[in-house]
């Protein structure tokens, strides 16, 4: 059995009084932190027809599709890539000013983050492309 | 060699359970028979781990593609330190790795009396085994490294061209060591609560244990971040990925471990051991992290079972902790009291917003998967999130390491502290409205540096007090300096830890606010300016070897009057063997910015495409980690100190 605790003063009262409020107040202020930083920053997946039908806006999103066969287009005086991403029947005219991605080619999957800028075309601030390699998870990103 | 290698694996499994059951019923017993039965399994579990190790090794040197993990890390191509590291580039080998750290330390806890008071010991000894039996369990069960092919190939498929770089070959042990060296004070810490001795040796035990652990913990994210930096070519070198941030709680949640225990007083250490188990079971979370797949990461080593386990064992060592907690809650504990302006007071804030920090960074790294599970919305955390929601956090913990020096412990007049503030601070202050004078405007970056600048200058503030009270003595202004840092060796070695966290946290905040990017098109001969420097395109080169097709741009670097500073390279090179192109950066470094080089394409008509970014300020993250090592380093070579007064940095003169 364990030694009975020490009775309680009314000093170890108030201080376990000040403990709880202090570690309330801060789970509070963590929760707050955690969530109005997340909603700034959440990016969400939405596919190509949801992206259409909500329209042009200025929160960024997550595309995932394929690249068309032949629809690349690298211009590299001016360091500008589009492409034609398909998910199903749905096309998604892609423009992205960087570094051309090192496995960007015909027929691979892609994820690309961004915004849409007019009805059919958006704007890609970061591209993933999936390859099949030992390191499963090895999409190189570009930004 | 595989079934000598695969037995003793397996025959490790059995003794180290044998020794858990031996040592924990001769701990409970008393019984010196089972006790010493159970120290010799100890002892050959480590012999055999260390033969697995051998075999492995030479398996590796020998280039004995029959073997899956051979064949999957090695070629013939591969130079002789990059055969070493494939001995922990994939699974199977770096549980092994861990596994013969952990090994090794049981046996140099079961063969030192003197590391910790004998009940704890006991049983700690015991919970090691259950650790070594864990492991070689997964290795034998789930994930084999002799595991063969039934037709060897000619060649293997080799190291993956990302993890060929020197830091990489140093990391993942470096981490894979302070894993296992958690595990010392975590197993001193389940026993301190089973058996209620936590005395001050025992606190002593565990702090150096945790320090050694924490040393390690940070060498290796260091290096990795070093790595990601010169290897990865995006230009930075932290990404906020979950395996990185996997590896980063533990750390702060390390340091949370060893403030609560420089406090020395009973109010604060009853939260060491708790915390140090914490830090453990997410060494154990990271390991998973980085084995599941289940949060996807550019550095995961792709799907398998062995997440499921650990996630397992992660569950029973908490429930037992908890449980252990829960029954220890009654011991008492005698508090001090101490006033809201006291070193103890702002320990234990540290230690707080550290664990806040931690948490922080948890949930922003579970926030995906959990969101796709809970409410089946695919969704991603973008990097803004860590820097929102930590930064308060931050400023926070950093002043309140520019004022803690400064607080006396139990109480500290208002008065007193804004008399010894006043120098400091005005140092602070005026470097900053010169910073505004420059044109530094942005009201993060100012708030940083005046806390950072004040954390330095409250140290060198107090040091040069220090050695300036020496000076009388005829000795050159360094032997001074050197005694008073020799003088109190702990107290100054935290400090200059301290003073490393300040060097990151400018260059951290420099390089992400004043980072500049500029895409370019260069023709042979053509030039570039950029402010303060030009850069010219004087040859490229395009070749084939039997690994790869390089690529690469040759780049002269010149001032902007024109002097030669360096010929930069970067490349961009098709290895066969992964089928994936990889970037080779340019670097050009000083201590006042990084100019940073991506090859982004080499054109059909000449052209070449390049990135080049100009990182402020990076090359003092690095000094600034550097010095925080060091810093540990010297804590660590000094002897701990036999009075508990002086645990707390040398801070002798107080009361006990």
């Amino acid at each position: 059995m364990q030694a009975q605790p020490a009775r309680p003063t009314p000093a170890s009262r108030r201080r376990r009084t000040r403990t709880v409020i202090g570690v309330v107040a801060i789970v509070a202020i963590l929760i707050y932190l955690v969530l109005s930083s997340a909603r700034g920053a959440a990016v969400y997946y939405v596919t190509i027809a949801e992206l259409k039908s909500q329209g042009a806006s200025a929160k960024a999103v997550r595309v995932s599709g394929v690249v068309q066969e032949g629809s690349i287009r690298w211009d590299a005086e001016g360091s500008l890539l589009r492409f034609t991403l398909v998910e199903g029947t749905e096309q998604l005219a892609i423009t992205y000013h960087g570094l051309r991605p090192d496995m960007l080619r015909d027929g691979a999957s892609a994820i690309v983050e961004g915004k849409l800028t007019a009805p059919n075309e958006f704007a890609a601030q970061t591209i993933l492309l999936q390859c099949p390699s030992k390191y499963e998870a090895a999409a190189t990103a570009q930004s | 060699m595989t079934i000598i290698g695969y037995g003793s694996l397996l025959l490790a499994c059995g003794v180290s359970a044998y020794a858990a059951l031996a040592l924990a019923w001769g701990a409970n017993q008393g019984a010196v028979a089972w006790r010493q039965s159970g120290r010799n399994a100890i002892l050959s579990a480590a012999a055999l781990v260390t033969v697995a190790m051998a075999a492995l090794l030479y398996l590796l040197f020998a280039r004995d593609f029959s073997v899956l993990y051979v064949y999957s890390h090695t070629s013939t191509r591969q130079a002789l330190p990059y055969t070493l590291s494939a001995l922990w580039a994939g699974q199977e080998g770096s549980l092994l790795l861990w596994l013969w750290f952990v090994s090794l330390l049981a046996a140099l806890v079961a063969q030192s009396p003197r590391l910790a008071s004998p009940a704890a010991r006991r049983y700690a000894q015991a919970a090691l085994a259950v650790l070594q039996a864990f492991l070689a369990l997964i290795l034998v069960t789930q994930s084999n490294p002799f595991a063969s092919l039934a037709l060897p190939p000619a060649e293997g498929l080799g190291l993956n061209p990302l993890l060929e770089n020197p830091w990489m070959v140093v990391h993942p042990p470096l981490v894979f060591a302070s894993y296992a060296l958690y595990s010392v004070p975590c197993a001193l810490a389940l026993a301190g609560l089973l058996t209620g001795h936590q005395d001050a040796a025992f606190h002593r035990t565990l702090q150096r244990w945790n320090l050694w652990a924490w040393l390690f913990l940070g060498g290796g994210i260091l290096l990795g971040s070093l790595w990601a930096y010169l290897e990865l070519g995006w230009g930075g070198y932290w990404g906020w990925d979950p395996v990185e941030n996997a590896s980063l709680v533990p750390w702060l949640t390390g340091t949370a471990a060893l403030h609560t225990a420089i406090a020395h007083r009973g109010l604060r250490q009853k939260w060491t051991a708790p915390l140090t188990i914490v830090t453990f079971l997410l060494c154990l979370f990271a390991a998973f992290v980085t084995r599941s797949g289940v949060i996807q990461s550019v550095h995961a080593f792709g799907r398998s079972s062995v997440g499921i386990m650990f996630l397992a064992f992660i569950g029973l060592v908490a429930i037992l902790a908890a449980f252990l907690g829960w029954r220890s809650r009654a011991q008492a504990v005698q508090e001090a009291e101490a006033s809201l302006l006291s070193r103890e007071t702002g320990l234990s804030f540290t230690a707080m917003i550290l664990c806040g920090l931690a948490l922080v960074i948890l949930a922003g790294t579970l926030y995906a998967p959990l969101s796709e599970s809970l409410r089946g919305a695919a969704v991603v955390l973008g990097a803004s999130f860590y820097t929102r929601a930590s930064a308060p956090l931050l400023v926070a913990l950093l002043a309140l390491l520019g004022v803690c020096p400064l607080l006396r412990w139990r109480d500290t007049s208002a008065r007193q502290l804004g008399r010894e503030l006043a120098a400091p601070l005005a140092f602070s202050v005026i470097l900053v409205i010169l910073l505004f004078a420059l044109g530094i405007r942005e009201p993060a970056a100012l708030v940083l540096y005046l806390i950072a600048s004040l954390i330095g200058a409250v140290i060198l503030w107090q040091f040069g007090q220090e050695a300036w009270r020496r000076r009388d003595e005829g000795l050159s202004p360094w032997q001074v300096i050197g005694r008073a840092f020799r003088a109190r060796r702990r107290h100054h070695g935290a400090h200059l830890v301290h003073l490393g966290i300040a060097l990151i946290a400018i260059a951290i905040v420099s390089s992400s606010l004043y980072q500049t990017e500029q895409l370019l098109t260069l023709r042979e001969g053509q030039g570039a300016n950029l402010p303060g420097y030009t850069l010219i395109l004087r040859d490229t080169i395009q070749e084939q070897d039997a690994t790869r097709q390089r690529n690469a741009a040759l780049l002269e670097l010149q001032s902007a009057t024109g002097r030669h500073l360096a010929y930069l390279t970067p490349e961009r090179n098709l290895h066969w063997s992964i089928q994936q192109w990889v970037t080779e950066v340019a670097l050009h470094i000083n201590l006042r910015e990084d100019i940073y080089i991506i090859l982004g394409s080499l054109e059909q008509d000449g052209a070449v495409v390049l990135q080049v970014l100009r990182n402020p300020l990076v090359v003092w993250l690095w000094i600034g980690g550097g010095l925080l090592l060091l810093g540990a380093a010297i804590v660590l070579s000094s002897a701990p100190p036999e009075r508990a007064g002086q645990a707390a940095g040398g801070v002798a003169e107080e009361a006990p």
